[in-house]
């Protein structure tokens, strides 16, 4: 009896605990209406061992462009479930960062599983902005999975200053008329070439000309 | 104006247009082939080989010019390209006549990367018996490349002496942030054995977020019609790249021949290896200035360039979505310094008290919230 009476005892303790776990940053800020439900979701991404940085973050950028209520917990509510995907694609090991710049990829169009190839070609490795430089080859009108494909190709060798000069060299190519496959085909070409070259990472400097 | 003098007002107004102009009517096939050295902007001279069929037909009213080309480089990769253009030459209503064009094409590199694009234009032509001009603009859309409407508009003007016409055309394209102007000066020469072209021109003036580019330019091409069915032709040039029709600027020489199929005589259309396609980004109010980060994460200084600006505001998630004002630290240079981890953010700016706007050459990704949101990597 006494026994029983043990996890009816927790529940009870851990009750106001619960009803006390309001994220201070949204009071006064975020809509009544809202709050309780993303302080709800915040709470369960707690549990989950999901960051609630960003969701907080998503929460007051939606209260500042004056969204409405139901407006800012769905926004809360898709970028949680980003966050699911992408930290079952990164490993429960991943950063925030990390996470956030997973959560921009799959909205600009990578999938989990390119995520999950990206983590498994970078072990031990950051991948905030190989994640990033793969979200912004798509915005910048490379098919989804050919970014992707372009950015695990460098996975292995690659660090992130060689990932952002990639990046930059496609977007001038475009800038200059290229089309975008064509930058990316052309850049990852000369990219691979110049990593396979070396005994380690380049320094990111513009790869070495080649012709048409 | 007499009907010679529209005859050869057209006609000028023809050789300028890459879309084709209603000419005195009937069709025209003919097959080029030629050889070049080229070095396009960011590669390697190379030789390539150029197959160039093409298609035409002329009514006074109406045109439509088809034209394809498979040019083939020392590395085995190749271009295939083709583009076919319409034009309808309304009546004429004193010395003005309206003109509307449009145009089609698609191209594919090294047999895996296509881009296509349409164009649409308008032109209000004023003739005289040997001089004229024209103001018009034309607008697309491509596919396979870059999202967005490029926008052109052009103004020009000829002269007819004989041999010799003479054009001077001004021409701004903008798309998004990229914006030129090009000034270019044109002259063909017909004469009994030979017909030259040349052109020389300039971009004075150039604007985009990964560093503007200036420069002049010019190109020569002489054809040699050897017989009724044969013609030889000789050029080279530097050319800038043009962003609209997708052509990466390039430095060439090149030899062809065209033989004509059937049409008429004295081919006039030089072999040519570049490609005519192109498209870039939508020109939007969505997108203010770049922002510029330095620094390390417990201490970075944002900045934004904004000539005109009297007030430059920014918030982002590491600013809690506050808006923060930034300080004018010389004329048109405005700063603030803030912690930023390292990281992808999400930044907005505004001008002036204005609408919120992404940094230019930000990623624009639209909310939840409606509007867009410029999403920046902190390194």
């Amino acid at each position: 009896m006494r026994f029983g009476m043990i996890p009816a005892l927790i529940l009870l303790a851990a009750a106001p605990t619960i009803a006390r776990a309001q994220e201070p940053r949204l009071v006064g800020r975020v809509p009544d209406a809202a709050r309780a439900r993303i302080d709800a979701i915040l709470d369960a991404a707690r549990v989950r061992g999901l960051p609630v940085e960003p969701l907080v973050d998503r929460a007051l950028e939606g209260a500042t462009k004056g969204a409405l209520a139901a407006a800012i917990v769905a926004a809360v509510t898709r970028l949680r479930d980003e966050l699911v995907v992408v930290r079952g694609a990164f490993g429960d090991a991943a950063s925030t960062a990390e996470l956030t710049a997973g959560t921009s990829a799959l909205r600009a169009g990578a999938t989990a599983e390119g995520l999950a190839r990206l983590r498994k070609l970078r072990p031990g490795q950051p991948l905030t902005v190989a994640a990033a430089v793969m979200a912004d080859l798509v915005a910048a009108g490379v098919p989804a999975d050919t970014a992707v494909g372009a950015v695990l190709a460098l996975a292995h060798d690659a660090d992130d200053a060689d990932y952002i000069a990639f990046r930059r060299n496609v977007q001038r190519d475009i800038v200059l008329g290229a089309s975008p496959a064509a930058a990316l085909a052309v850049r990852i070409r000369l990219a691979t070439e110049a990593l396979g070259a070396s005994d380690g990472p380049q320094s990111g400097g513009s790869p070495p000309k080649r012709k048409p | 104006m007499t009907r010679r003098g529209w005859r050869v007002g057209l006609a000028s107004v023809a050789w300028l247009l890459s879309i084709g102009s209603p000419l005195a009517g009937q069709t025209e096939g003919s097959f080029g082939v030629g050889a070049s050295l080229v070095k396009y902007d960011g590669f390697l001279a190379s030789g390539a080989v150029v197959f160039a069929p093409a298609l035409r037909f002329d009514s006074p009213r109406l045109s439509f010019a088809g034209q394809g080309s498979w040019t083939v480089f020392e590395s085995g990769r190749g271009v295939i390209q083709g583009n076919a253009a319409t034009a309808w030459l309304a009546g004429a209503r004193g010395s003005w006549r309206l003109e509307l064009s449009g145009a089609a094409g698609a191209s594919e590199y090294a047999g895996a990367h296509a881009a296509g694009l349409l164009l649409a234009g308008a032109r209000l032509h004023v003739f005289a018996t040997t001089s004229g001009g024209w103001i018009g603009a034309n607008v697309g859309q491509s596919f396979g490349g870059p999202v967005g409407t490029p926008v052109e508009t052009v103004v020009a003007g000829w002269s007819v002496r004989n041999r010799l016409a003479l054009v001077g055309s001004a021409t701004a394209t903008w798309q998004g942030q990229i914006r030129h102007l090009d000034l270019v000066a044109a002259m063909r020469w017909t004469g009994p054995r030979m017909e030259l072209e040349a052109r020389a021109g300039a971009r004075p003036w150039a604007q985009n977020p990964e560093g503007a580019v200036t420069e002049a330019y010019g190109e020569i091409t002489a054809v040699m019609p050897l017989s009724r069915w044969f013609a030889v032709s000789l050029g080279g040039g530097k050319y800038p790249s043009d962003p609209v029709r997708q052509i990466l600027g390039a430095t060439y020489l090149n030899a062809g021949v065209r033989l004509r199929a059937f049409g008429r005589p004295a081919p006039s259309v030089p072999v040519h290896t570049t490609s005519v396609l192109g498209g870039r980004r939508v020109p939007t109010e969505e997108s203010g200035p770049p922002l510029e980060l330095e620094g390390s994460a417990e201490r970075r200084t944002l900045r934004v360039r904004a000539s005109d600006a009297t007030s430059v505001e920014l918030m982002g998630d590491f600013t809690d979505w506050v808006p923060v004002q930034l300080a004018r630290v010389a004329p048109a240079v405005w700063e603030v310094t803030l912690a930023v981890p390292a990281g992808v953010h999400r930044v907005n700016i505004r001008l002036n008290g204005g609408p919120w706007s992404a940094p230019g050459g930000a990623r624009l990704e639209r909310t939840e919230f409606g509007g867009v949101v410029g999403i920046v990597v902190a390194p």
